[in-house]
């Protein structure tokens, strides 16, 4: 008997697969298949016939645009991303350099700012009403509202400039490795997470607040226990669950906030190759990077869905 | 096709001004009730302010600017707040404040109109796709779940990369990336108010399927697709923001206000203030906006909605 989060998460993974396909038809359809020549966009208009002819081989523009789908999506499938004329070779290996940088530097991200989320929301919850409450749900709130690079230049003026803690830029050669250089590394890292602090520390304050008026948690105080026993053993076990779902689910969010944060520190991540592919009208550059993203973002929107039903046994269904 | 549950903004309009009245004391004179308002929605009031200096700024710059936006005086550049000039200098000596003023309008009228073609686009999709059902419906949410699933950001870079940067490409990107969310309020709104007598009556009495989607459907989802506006825009011009940040459908020397942040960048260890004066702008004319949009909502939907549900 397959258990009941197991066959919920089945019928995910088929969901995302159904999702993904969607995605890839729509970045496919954007980038490639508008109307505008794609070897005069990306030579630009004093190319030669020559060239353009050239390209239009090597890319393998004058098949039909259902074939050329077909293609990509089978090479994507197979791990070869194509050929990039920005970067003068194949996709593959520099993506996945990319990739990791990026991703070392989220991960570094949220290893730093969710225990300060959670323990921020925590204690908005326990205090509901009071002023930290107040001081905490104001400031996150502002915090949620405002673009990273607002944040990118609040964290720097006053991490880097004023107290002189940290580099104010992230620069580094791209195949270096990142934990190298961690003191560069947590600026960035701090701003593109700084958005999602906010909302996770006010998703916890919410939680707590629901535990904390559940009946049970009467009865362990009418029991006479010490109110750190009652908050900690018996009210966070429960009140952490959703934002377990809630950090999952935040990886969208690092993926867009990369693009500007990578920008803002000169950081070697996947985003600012993305953006290379837009400023250099490399498309077949921006079709894989945004293909990449999308995957990421996804599997880890799948994974915030089993976690849930995992945790939480009524989202079966 | 089972009806969703609505989102807290998209509840059965009208209900509660029919419970509560619309205007609390409909005797008292003009000012007497703005004076009630204000001391009801203290926040709100001075959110409000602040985007209408900000809305002031946008239509007569030259009047309230105390310098030319572009006037270099290189011989006092990268300086803080002085007499001479206020909030400052950039790095090519250009009045900080002069900048910001002359920047507003082009953040408000990108960031609005996008918001405003992202609602109508949207409305358009949520009101076929709620009212005729069926498998059109799925596909079309199947679509919209799928472009919901990305970050914003990237596929309006996407867009704005292949329409070639310009600002009319920023205005249409954003739109399209905005489209799919707000099609789906509006379909959960239809689907709310579509079994409803009045349009069955509508309908025996033969009228059209555009005349009761814009007849009598349209009227009835306003407040929903009010709210979303406001919501959208103050979004936008983060969306906005970003891109003149990234250098993208903007140049130099055009006042714009992410572009601005990204030339400070340069400088931050040599002089905060080109940094920061764009920033607070930015910020006050953002935090402002959304205040007001959460008053707005108060007042529309008669409940306050948590902010952090994006």
């Amino acid at each position: 008997m397959i258990p009941s989060w197991a066959r919920f998460a089945l019928r995910r993974f088929g969901l995302m697969f159904l999702t993904l396909f969607l995605v890839t038809l729509a970045i496919f359809g954007i980038v490639s298949a508008m109307p505008a020549d794609a070897a005069q966009f990306m030579l630009g208009q004093h190319a030669t016939e020559e060239a353009l002819a050239v390209l239009r081989a090597r890319m393998g523009l004058d098949l039909p645009a259902h074939i050329r789908y077909v293609r990509w999506l089978g090479d994507a499938v197979r791990g070869d991303l194509g050929w990039s004329p920005y970067l003068g070779g194949e996709i593959t290996p520099v993506l996945a350099v990319r990739i990791r940088n990026s991703l070392f530097m989220g991960a570094l991200g949220f290893l730093v700012s969710m225990p300060i989320a959670i323990l921020l929301g925590v204690l908005a919850g326990v205090l509901a009403g009071g002023f930290v409450d107040r001081l905490i749900s104001i400031t996150s709130l502002a915090g949620l509202s405002l673009p990273e690079f607002v944040s990118a230049v609040g964290l720097t003026l006053i991490l880097s400039t004023w107290l002189g803690w940290l580099p104010p830029s992230s620069l580094m050669a791209a195949d270096a490795y990142p934990w190298q250089n961690l003191n560069r590394l947590i600026l960035p890292a701090l701003t593109v997470t700084l958005a999602i602090l906010a909302y996770v520390a006010r998703m916890t304050r919410g939680s707590v607040i629901d535990v904390m008026n559940q009946p049970y948690i009467r009865t362990a105080r009418l029991k006479g226990l010490p109110e750190r026993v009652v908050i900690f053993k018996h009210a966070l076990r429960n009140a952490l669950l959703p934002t377990i779902t809630v950090i999952f689910n935040s990886m969208g969010w690092l993926m867009g906030g990369l693009v500007i944060v990578e920008t803002f520190f000169a950081y070697p991540g996947v985003a600012r190759l993305l953006l290379a592919g837009v400023e250099r009208n490399d498309l077949p550059l921006l079709q894989a990077t945004t293909l990449v993203i999308a995957v990421i973002t996804l599997s880890a929107n799948f994974m915030a869905d089993v976690a849930y039903a995992f945790l939480n046994p009524k989202v079966r269904l | 096709m089972t009806e969703e549950p609505l989102p807290e903004h998209g509840r059965v309009p009208g209900e509660e001004y029919v419970k509560e009245g619309r205007t609390p004391h409909p005797g008292l004179r003009p000012l007497a009730r703005w004076r009630e308002f204000a001391a009801r929605h203290g926040l709100t009031v001075i959110a409000l302010l602040i985007v209408s200096i900000f809305v002031v700024f946008a239509l007569i710059p030259h009047y309230l600017a105390p310098h030319p936006p572009n006037r270099l005086d290189v011989a006092s550049r990268l300086q803080g707040p002085s007499a001479q000039y206020w909030l400052g200098t950039d790095n090519l000596g250009r009045d900080l404040l002069s900048r910001v003023i002359h920047g507003t309008r082009g953040v408000l009228v990108t960031s609005g109109t996008a918001a405003l073609l992202g609602v109508i686009w949207g409305s358009l999709v949520g009101l076929i796709s709620g009212y005729i059902g069926g498998w059109m419906d799925e596909v079309i949410m199947r679509v919209v779940d799928a472009l919901l699933s990305l970050p914003s950001i990237l596929l309006a870079l996407l867009l704005l990369a292949r329409l070639g940067p310009s600002r009319v490409s920023i205005v249409l990107g954003i739109a399209i990336v905005y489209t799919p969310g707000v099609a789906r309020v509006v379909r959960s709104a239809v689907l709310a108010i579509k079994n409803s007598e009045f349009i069955y009556a509508a309908r025996l009495r033969g009228e059209s399927t555009l005349y009761v989607l814009l007849q009598e459907i349209l009227p009835n989802i306003w407040s929903p697709i009010v709210v979303e506006a406001s919501v959208r825009t103050s979004y936008a011009i983060l969306l906005t923001a970003s891109f003149g940040f990234l250098g993208l459908g903007v140049q130099e020397p055009e006042p714009d206000w992410g572009l601005m942040v990204s030339r400070a960048r340069d400088y931050i260890q040599v002089s905060p203030w080109m940094a920061l004066v764009p920033v607070i702008a930015i910020s006050l004319l953002v935090v402002s906006l959304s205040v007001a949009a959460d008053g707005l909502r108060e007042r529309i939907a008669g409940t306050a909605l948590d902010t952090t549900s994006v």
